[in-house]
């Protein structure tokens, strides 16, 4: 439905389009409200059952368990509102990973981390360009370049963990600005700037017209290739910028960190309201729902509750979300 | 909707940060006490598991402890032999124990937000299994800040007060032994891999190769990539066995993977002896109904029992070598019912 509100939005008169839009305004408000309500109940929830859940050490740690997998989702934002998928992304933060932490080792830290960003916007261009011109599905492409930059990874590690990371690469993304660890800190700047390029921008408007039906938006005379590849460049970007924190908070770079990082991180995404389909998503949504994920985890863990039980609560925390997002829309 | 979620992240925002700086000076104050984490260095001393209990002698805790383990995957046998260890010890001494494990072995990040959580609850003392030798580095710093005593149990090794665990080149080591043992007049010999980047993997491999170089009479003709999965190793074999019709003998890294090559054997109509690592269930029936020549295990129950036997030790003042060996037990037909009852389970009181 937004889809072709969005392009209609050219031809027709101002009042109409923007009751529209206000009326999805209002929709996402309210599904965003209920996010940051489910998040209220449960951190109250397991702070009834376990006092030392409400310090402020472990409401802070969830935020920064939060913020490796906020940061792919909110790329991941980007790539499922133009309809297509990205399953790269767990393997391209191992290799941009191992990349930066190879280049700190020669280079001054901010071009290492640079470079482990820039590797992995490569790594998107790579995926976009494959899709938009072959015939080849979004998913078939990823998952090829999946196993590819897990692979690449490997070598270029030699199999073993990167060591030896300077002091100064740790202290710039994983230190902490006035008691807020910085991962947090980017994570909830870089939400902002997604939600405003997604809401506010040209390119945002015209990324989910893309998303909500290509040969219209084509019609209209977008881009819809470069749009496309944009949106995986920047799903590669953000893996990137994940990897690099992550060399930067375990002090050595994996080659096979990430593997648990994509279903998460879709899982964020899906929660927070974007949908599969594409054309309709939400980069707060997406933030808070790896907020969720983040405190069910570290909630069941105080509770004790094993591994395997909790991957049950999360999956059944993602379809309750979109049940009451359902239902939510129904009435309306 | 801007402004809704705006003031709803800042509010989340503000929350943690008042509450995090009486966190941070509270982790400060805590108790001083004068662990080292340095068992992940070379060369540190050693100490035989077997003599552990001998060595710290008699423990009688002086309060219930609190003690966290954080353990690798519960999908594999091997650490649900742990596991029991662990849980049997706490028993005994009467510790309180919480034992947690990510969904997978590959799980790192799931078990960094695992291994941070429990920190923030400040248990006595943490077992740690990491899923690599980076990944629980922050929680490490943490349980370190907080001065608790840290016990590394097996695989990744990272800076711990103890680590227990087995000389994972003396697993292959071993194998490559037996393999020249079983066929005196020498033969064709091959591997199969655990997953690339396991430091498990990377020693088990070395130590083969070099068992297999000590033997003259053994010929190294494959080491190709298992990934510690049953299918793919599986598949595996089968390649090396039609590529090498004088095969003799397989190694695979671990259990779940010479099960795969077992069945491929059987299915070759070919006698190749199969040895595997770890001693899981499987492979105990594997051993006892010849599918399998052998498998080295370290006796993870054993693992498990002296991880938290160390720590309440640690806790206790008493002195404990850094790195305490598990046994690379060589475990044959010959030998299996001395190690294990019927249902291939390890049998719990062989070092009492």
């Amino acid at each position: 439905m937004s889809n072709h509100t969005t392009l209609e939005r050219k031809s027709a008169t101002e009042t109409p389009l923007s009751a529209v839009r206000g009326r999805l305004d209002v929709a996402a408000t309210a599904r965003q409200a209920g996010l940051v309500g489910v998040i209220l109940v449960l951190v109250l929830g397991f702070g009834l059952a376990r006092p030392l859940f409400l310090d402020g050490g472990n409401l802070m740690n969830i935020l920064l368990q939060a913020s490796v997998v906020g940061v792919l989702a909110l790329g991941q934002t980007f790539v499922l509102i133009t309809g297509g998928i990205d399953l790269s992304i767990g393997s391209t933060v191992a290799m941009c990973a191992v990349v930066s932490g190879l280049l700190s080792h020669s280079l001054p830290v901010p071009l290492a981390i640079i470079g482990g960003i820039a590797v992995g916007a490569l790594a998107g261009l790579v995926n976009g360009l494959l899709i938009t011109m072959t015939n080849i599905t979004p998913f078939i492409v990823t998952l090829g370049s999946m196993s590819i930059y897990a692979g690449i990874a490997l070598i270029i590690a030699g199999g073993q963990a990167v060591y030896d990371i300077p002091t100064g690469f740790q202290d710039a993304l994983a230190g902490r600005i006035a008691g807020v660890p910085i991962p947090v800190l980017l994570f909830v700047l870089l939400t902002i700037v997604a939600a405003v390029c997604l809401k506010r921008t040209v390119f945002g408007e015209h990324l989910t017209a893309v998303g909500g039906n290509a040969e219209v938006a084509r019609l209209a005379g977008i881009n819809v290739k470069r749009y496309t590849a944009a949106a995986y460049v920047l799903s590669g970007a953000a893996a990137g910028l994940a990897g690099t924190i992550l060399v930067a908070r375990l002090g050595a770079a994996d080659p096979t960190l990430g593997a648990d990082l994509l279903l998460t991180a879709i899982a964020a995404t899906v929660m927070g309201g974007t949908k599969l389909a594409g054309g309709e998503g939400s980069m707060y949504g997406a933030a808070f729902g790896a907020i969720i994920i983040a405190t069910l985890t570290a909630g069941l863990t105080t509770l004790n509750v094993q591994a395997f039980y909790q991957q049950v609560a999360v999956g059944s925390a993602i379809i309750i979300a979109l049940l009451i997002d359902q239902v939510a829309r129904g009435r309306r | 909707m801007r402004k809704t979620a705006a003031i709803a992240l800042a509010s989340i925002l503000a929350l943690g940060v008042s509450a995090c700086s009486s966190a941070t000076s509270a982790e400060e104050s805590g108790a001083g006490g004068s662990y080292t984490y340095t068992s992940d260095q070379e060369g540190v001393k050693s100490l035989d598991g077997v003599a552990l209990a001998s060595t710290i002698g008699e423990l009688k805790p002086a309060k219930k402890y609190r003690v966290a383990v954080i353990l690798k995957a519960l999908t594999n046998q091997y650490w649900q032999g742990i596991q029991k260890g662990a849980k049997a010890a706490a028993d005994k001494y009467g510790v309180e124990v919480t034992i947690q494990a990510a969904s997978s072995e590959k799980a790192q990040t799931e078990q960094l937000t695992i291994a941070q959580t429990l920190v923030g609850q400040k248990f006595d003392a943490y077992v740690v299994a990491p899923e690599s030798t980076s990944n629980l580095n922050p929680a490490l710093n943490q349980m370190r800040s907080q001065q608790a005593p840290v016990v590394n149990v097996d695989d990744a090794r990272v800076p711990a007060t103890v680590f227990i665990g087995p000389n994972h080149e003396e697993n292959g080591i071993q194998a490559a032994d037996e393999l020249a043992k079983l066929f005196p007049d020498g033969g064709e010999v091959a591997q199969v891999e655990g997953q690339s980047g396991s430091s498990a993997a990377i020693l088990r491999i070395k130590g083969f190769k070099e068992g297999v170089a000590k033997h003259s009479n053994l010929k190294l003709v494959a080491s190709v990539p298992g990934n510690w999965d049953a299918n793919a190793s599986y598949a595996a074999a089968q390649q090396i066995i039609r590529q090498n019709p004088n095969l003799k003998g397989i190694y695979a890294n671990n259990d779940t993977m010479a099960i795969g090559v077992a069945k491929a054997v059987q299915e070759s109509g070919k006698k190749v002896a199969v040895i595997g690592t770890d001693g899981v269930p499987e492979a105990i029936s594997g051993v006892r109904n010849e599918s399998m020549a052998a498998t080295v295990s370290p006796l993870p129950y054993y693992e498990g029992f002296w991880a938290v036997e160390s720590a309440i030790g640690l806790l206790e003042g008493k002195e404990i070598a850094p790195w305490v060996v598990a046994p690379a037990q060589l475990i044959t037909k010959e030998n299996v019912d001395q190690f294990y009852d019927t249902e291939g389970q390890v049998i719990t009181d062989l070092y009492k």
